[in-house]
């Protein structure tokens, strides 16, 4: 080892001694590990990778995957967004949000335009989002096969044979028995003509943001050890039969908060009422105070 | 030499007393009520595998055993096998004096979400600074009964009972009928004092899963969760809520109900979404498109025990409606269920291989020599 690299370690072992952890909570050796591994993912787009996912400060399946993803790629001059099912609010959010900011110092933001760097469960923003912003998703559920097989050895072989016919069959047995797809979220999608990948648990009505979208998406299962990406500009396609089209949530009525038509919704009661509103709650925040 | 001790020698006791004295230097100033206080939740959890709420019995078990909570349910079940069954009484979770309610289903639910006491969204920093803090920190698990004001992380707590009385989060799912009635009404019947096997009905079949071992429970139910070869459903729960709620019998002269005490517990109603089918190979087999429910129940507040028996009564309802051969995994399965989740049976069993086994052991060793014994010979002659 070289003294400059000597240097180096005793530097990021005091800070650690110093304030408890390290800068971005992670040590640089398991930094390292994650960025080669994505680095992989963006050259591989749809592919899953696998990567020494480390124990964190949250339990395994609450974002442990994302964290590690952000807390990775993070930078000090960025804008950081963490939302929850589309919740700038919600606890999980905050609670990965604190942990994040308390490690690095960056500045955070509810403004999806704003950020550059966004750790997201289960939505894509409904703004448009810029060429540079990085989007970190939590995936629960890394393979689109484990549906079919629940074998990791399996399906890994089915991925590098681009065998995808039993995800067709079920496609294909869900329309004769009930005449449409049974997939709700998580729905499998063809990743520029390669891999099938599943893009995490948003809604179907996320799924066309993805396609050749600008801002490069990374994604992160922890409790799986997998990591895998879509960049910038990649075709990403919902599998359906010419005759079948894809299909989206569909929403009846528009959004009683903001009044908005084009946004994914979600049922809430207000006063004994049942009510659809935006589930994206800054943005639907952001509608209300333009008209106010 | 264990097999060359016999009990003339006095070998159990001072085996015993070895394993008392190392406890008593690792545990010193540790009593029954320092237990129960400083770690309520491992009092839950043995009052909840035991089926057996009594918090300074549990705490005084979980003492003997040196922290073995196997041996501590171990020792309550055996007291309490003991003790006569004076009345059953039904408890009304309509009575729940609710500490803690929350809705991952929904964003806004009727009545409201409370988070209560809770290190759910606390992260998980080992705080290495003060190991008995005065006052429970940030990170610190505040799992007591008289739990402090608010969620670790300060929002939407409550003190004490919340005022209003809630409404089932899943009412209104089941109005809507995109809930599937599940698959038998449950009937109290008792596993402890009656002879029961698997498809003895709903009752015993929650009571199995409300006493089951919660590793055992847990692991099984993150294999539903995770998807282990079928069409597994997606489970959401629809509804936790967690509370004390009184226990009342007749009163022995006038017959009117009458308090005589309270438990807390945790209850979990979980919603499963498969629209698939219903796993047969015939392609047209209708489709019964709605969700299925599954409850769970647990003493005290050890959450993972409701949310794992809710999904595990869910799966073996959804398997409930599936036509006859239909292949499926344990989760799904009453009968496997009943035989892997009680953790008495299966620390028990496991650890019974301790005891000697030469003569049984002979047996084998005499027929794996008999069969190369006779190999041999074929050998020989050809």
């Amino acid at each position: 080892m070289t003294g400059s690299a000597l240097q180096e370690l005793a530097a990021s072992y005091r800070s650690f001694t110093e304030s408890g952890y390290a800068w971005g909570y992670l040590d640089e050796q398991a930094k390292r590990e994650v960025r080669r591994a994505l680095l992989k993912a963006v050259c591989l787009p749809g592919h899953q990778v696998p990567f020494a996912s480390r124990e964190m400060p949250v339990a395994r399946g609450w974002g442990s995957g994302g964290l590690q993803v952000t807390l990775s790629v993070v930078d000090p001059d960025d804008v950081v967004k963490v939302y929850d099912q589309g919740d700038d609010e919600s606890l999980n959010a905050q609670a990965l949000r604190d942990l994040i900011t308390r490690t690095t110092g960056v500045s955070v933001t509810t403004d999806a335009r704003q950020a550059t760097l966004i750790q997201t469960r289960h939505r894509i923003p409904e703004d448009e989002l810029a060429d540079n912003t990085v989007l970190v998703l939590q995936v629960p559920v890394a393979d689109p096969l484990r549906r079919v097989d629940p074998r990791p050895s399996v399906t890994r072989r089915m991925h590098a044979d681009g065998d995808y016919t039993p995800v067709w069959l079920y496609l294909y047995e869900d329309h004769a028995r009930m005449g449409r797809s049974s997939f709700s979220h998580s729905y499998p999608c063809e990743v520029e003509g390669g891999y099938v990948m599943t893009p995490t648990p948003i809604p179907r009505y996320d799924v066309p943001c993805l396609d050749d979208a600008p801002f490069l998406a990374l994604f992160g299962a922890g409790r799986e050890a997998t990591v895998y990406a879509v960049p910038p500009h990649t075709r990403v396609r919902p599998l359906a039969f010419d005759d079948r089209p894809f299909e989206r949530e569909q929403f009846d009525q528009p959004c009683h908060r903001c009044g908005s038509s084009s946004t994914y919704l979600i049922e809430e009661v207000i006063d004994g009422q049942l009510r659809w509103a935006c589930s994206d709650t800054d943005w639907c925040r952001r509608q209300r105070e333009a008209r106010s | 030499m264990y097999t060359t001790v016999k009990e003339t020698a006095g070998a159990i006791d001072a085996a015993a007393e070895l394993a008392a004295a190392r406890r008593a230097i690792a545990t010193e100033g540790w009593s029954p009520s320092a237990i129960a206080t400083r770690l309520p939740l491992l009092v839950d959890q043995v009052m909840a595998e035991a089926g057996v709420v009594e918090l300074r019995v549990a705490a005084r078990a979980l003492d003997q055993a040196a922290g073995d909570v196997s041996r501590a349910v171990s020792l309550v079940r055996a007291w309490a096998a003991c003790l006569p069954r004076l009345d059953h009484c039904r408890v009304n979770l309509a009575d729940l004096a609710v500490e803690r309610r929350i809705t991952p289903a929904m964003r806004e639910p009727e009545g409201g979400q409370y988070l209560g006491a809770s290190v759910d969204y606390a992260q998980r920093l080992l705080d290495l600074a003060d190991p008995h803090p005065a006052t429970p920190s940030v990170n610190g698990n505040d799992g007591t009964r008289t739990s402090s004001p608010g969620g670790s992380d300060g929002s939407a707590g409550a003190v004490g009972a919340l005022p209003t009385p809630f409404t089932r989060a899943a009412a209104r799912l089941e109005a809507e009928d995109v809930v599937a009635p599940p698959a038998s009404v449950a009937r109290a019947r008792d596993r402890t004092r009656e002879a029961l096997d698997a498809g003895a009905g709903r009752g015993p079949f929650l009571q199995a899963l409300a006493r089951g071992e919660t590793g055992a429970l847990t692991a099984v139910a993150y294999t539903a969760v995770r998807g282990t070869g079928d069409d597994s459903p997606d489970p959401t729960i629809v509804e936790l809520r967690s509370g004390t709620v009184p226990v009342r019998v007749p009163h022995g002269l006038t017959g009117a109900p009458v308090v005589v005490g309270e438990i807390a517990v945790t209850m979990v109603e979980l919603a499963l979404y498969r629209a698939h089918g219903d796993g047969s190979d015939d392609e047209t087999a209708s489709v019964d498109a709605r969700l299925t429910m599954g409850v769970g129940v647990t003493v005290g507040r050890l959450e993972r025990r409701a949310v794992s028996a809710a999904l595990l009564d869910g799966r073996v309802a959804r398997a409930a409606q599936d036509p006859p051969n239909t292949p499926h995994s344990p989760s799904d399965d009453e009968e496997w269920l009943l035989i892997a989740l009680d953790g008495q049976e299966a620390t028990g069993f496991v650890e019974h291989l301790k005891l000697p086994h030469h003569v049984t052991f002979t047996s084998e060793l005499d027929r794996i020599r008999a069969v190369r014994h006779r190999e041999t010979r074929l050998g020989e002659e050809t």
